[in-house]
């Protein structure tokens, strides 16, 4: 018996506990590695900044406790709440309208103009790739402060992320039942409201309630750049040095996004 | 229902016993339909996929189009109604004749005349049975209220319950068809090219995804409608007993030609055995 295994493992391979290793991958994970390290030393705090900023943030705690309870001024921040969830809501409402469309023609195999979806693919990723700050300081200054330039710049948001999901799921929206209707001389219009969309809606809904949840807490920061909502309300309290109402601000925007972040997963599982 | 086994009786030349619903014994009559002359298809000019095709389908005929799998069956059903091009022949449908490819006019045409069945049922299968039948009036005049039952015209809501109702699915007629048989799905569709009021059906394999029990029901359902509104119906099948239960006529492609054109109620066990030997 012992013979037997001893002959077995005699004739087993050896394998090795790493594949080869080429030059120019070695070369290339040193390099990697390189540039994290380098970037940790530029940028990031020394343990000696972090142990002095301990005390700071406990003085800055001790004079944001207790959050303020003004009536009066809660009753302001609840109106820049509602507001802040107005921009929310209006501003995806309006970026998932566009997107549909453009998903639509980005989309390959399902838009009517095939040669052209690679354009709309770029515009949908240079909405994505500009930062929802960036855009709300453009529309601040083309449109002027307040809760209009937050609208924008979440709708313009919602379609850079919408646009992209939407278009997905039309590509992935099952071909059988659109190249039925297509053989009964369907438009690509009739293809898309009859077959593409009834398929794609659960993940179009799941995209939605996504950008929904993004919107919100986009929409709570709007504010530092004049674009509307409860962050105007907050960048003054930091400015004025009013800490408690800050702390006040502060605790309303994670019960809000926790509530819509609630809210939104109900609904996604409800749907599936 | 007693169901023709091709295999078993081994009776070299014995014709097949007679099928179970009412045929038509001859179409000489008949006007033709749909006619191919030296119809050819290749996507490799080395290996043709058909070549000199020549075949005639009568008004109100059922026509079944058997072969092995890769003969080329699905591919001709498609290159007749042209749907895809041919590399070189002439087709003759609705009294429109083309050849390589119709015109987008033609096309059109020939499109509004014919009611598709595929192997898979290829309804929308969140959408509801309605809607589903609904769908196949799309392509016609305001056609952009098709797309769902709820706003379609009451004229186009009624053809398509009637449609329903052809194929005793009517019940059924809000229920979303992933909810539905799947025999269930495929008579859904069967209901989606009937009302279009055809006058021809295409059914490429339409019983090819389902056991053979729902199998039959549909086939009998589809070729007793095709009879009882006089459309002809063509149907592509791999399985004997359907080509020689329900088709008055039976068409076998074998190595990229015709090798059989006969009345089913003419074909033996040996007819038969030998479209799929070698």
């Amino acid at each position: 018996m012992a013979d037997h295994t001893l002959n077995r493992r005699d004739n087993l391979p050896i394998i090795a506990r790493m594949g080869k290793v080429s030059a120019l991958q070695f070369t290339l994970w040193v390099v990697v590695g390189a540039v994290i390290l380098s970037s940790i030393y530029a940028v990031s705090p020394s343990p000696q900044r972090v142990v002095d900023g301990v005390p700071r943030l406990a003085n800055l705690m001790g004079r944001m406790l207790p959050p303020e309870t003004d009536p009066q001024f809660l009753g302001r921040v609840f109106w820049r709440l509602v507001e802040t969830m107005q921009i929310a809501i209006a501003g995806t409402a309006l970026g998932v309208l566009l997107s549909l469309p453009i998903g639509w023609l980005s989309a390959r195999g399902i838009s009517p103009f095939q040669p052209t979806t690679f354009l709309f693919k770029a515009l949908i990723s240079f909405f994505r790739t500009v930062p929802d700050l960036v855009w709300a300081l453009i529309f601040v200054i083309t449109v002027g402060l307040g809760a209009v330039a937050g609208t924008m710049t979440i709708m313009v948001d919602t379609i850079g992320f919408c646009g992209r999901f939407f278009g997905e799921a039309m590509e992935d929206a099952d071909k059988d039942s659109q190249q039925a209707l297509e053989a009964i001389g369907a438009s690509k219009f009739s293809i898309l409201c009859g077959a593409v969309i009834p398929d794609a809606m659960p993940s179009l809904i799941n995209t939605t309630l996504f950008a929904l949840e993004k919107a919100v807490r986009s929409s709570v920061v709007l504010g530092l750049v004049g674009a509307g909502g409860i962050g105007q309300e907050l960048k003054s309290s930091f400015d004025l040095f009013q800490y408690r109402k800050a702390a006040a601000i502060m605790l309303a925007i994670f019960l809000i996004v926790l509530v819509m972040e609630w809210v939104t997963d109900k609904l996604r599982r409800s749907l599936n | 229902m007693s169901i023709l086994n091709v295999e078993q009786p081994a009776v070299g030349g014995e014709r097949i016993a007679p099928k179970l619903h009412t045929r038509v014994p001859s179409h000489a009559t008949r006007v033709s339909l749909l006619s191919a002359d030296g119809l050819c298809k290749s996507y490799n000019a080395d290996k043709p996929i058909f070549s000199n095709i020549c075949l005639d389908v009568k008004e109100g005929e059922t026509v079944a189009l058997i072969g092995s799998n890769g003969a080329g069956k699905s591919t001709l059903l498609k290159c007749l109604i042209g749907v895809l091009p041919n590399n070189g022949g002439e087709i003759s449908i609705f009294g429109s004749g083309f050849s390589k490819a119709p015109s987008a006019k033609q096309a059109k045409q020939i499109r509004s005349d014919i009611g598709f069945v595929f192997q898979k049922h290829s309804l929308v299968a969140r959408a509801t049975a309605l809607t589903n039948v609904v769908h196949g009036l799309l392509g016609r005049p305001g056609s952009w209220r098709g797309w769902h039952h709820a706003l379609a015209q009451n004229t186009w809501r009624e053809a398509a319950l009637d449609a329903l109702d052809s194929v005793n699915l009517a019940h059924k007629a809000n229920e979303r068809v992933d909810q539905l048989s799947g025999g269930q799905a495929q008579r859904v569709a069967i209901a989606r090219a009937l009302v279009r009021k055809p006058k021809l059906f295409i059914a490429d394999e339409p019983a090819a995804s389902l056991d053979p029990k729902s199998g039959h029901e549909v086939m009998q359902r589809f070729v007793d409608l095709a009879k009882k509104n006089n459309i002809t119906l063509m149907f592509t099948s791999h399985d004997m007993q359907h080509a020689l239960q329900y088709a008055d006529r039976v068409i076998a492609l074998k190595s990229g030609s015709v090798f059989l054109d006969q009345n089913s109620i003419d074909l033996t066990p040996a007819d038969l055995k030998a479209v799929f030997d070698g």
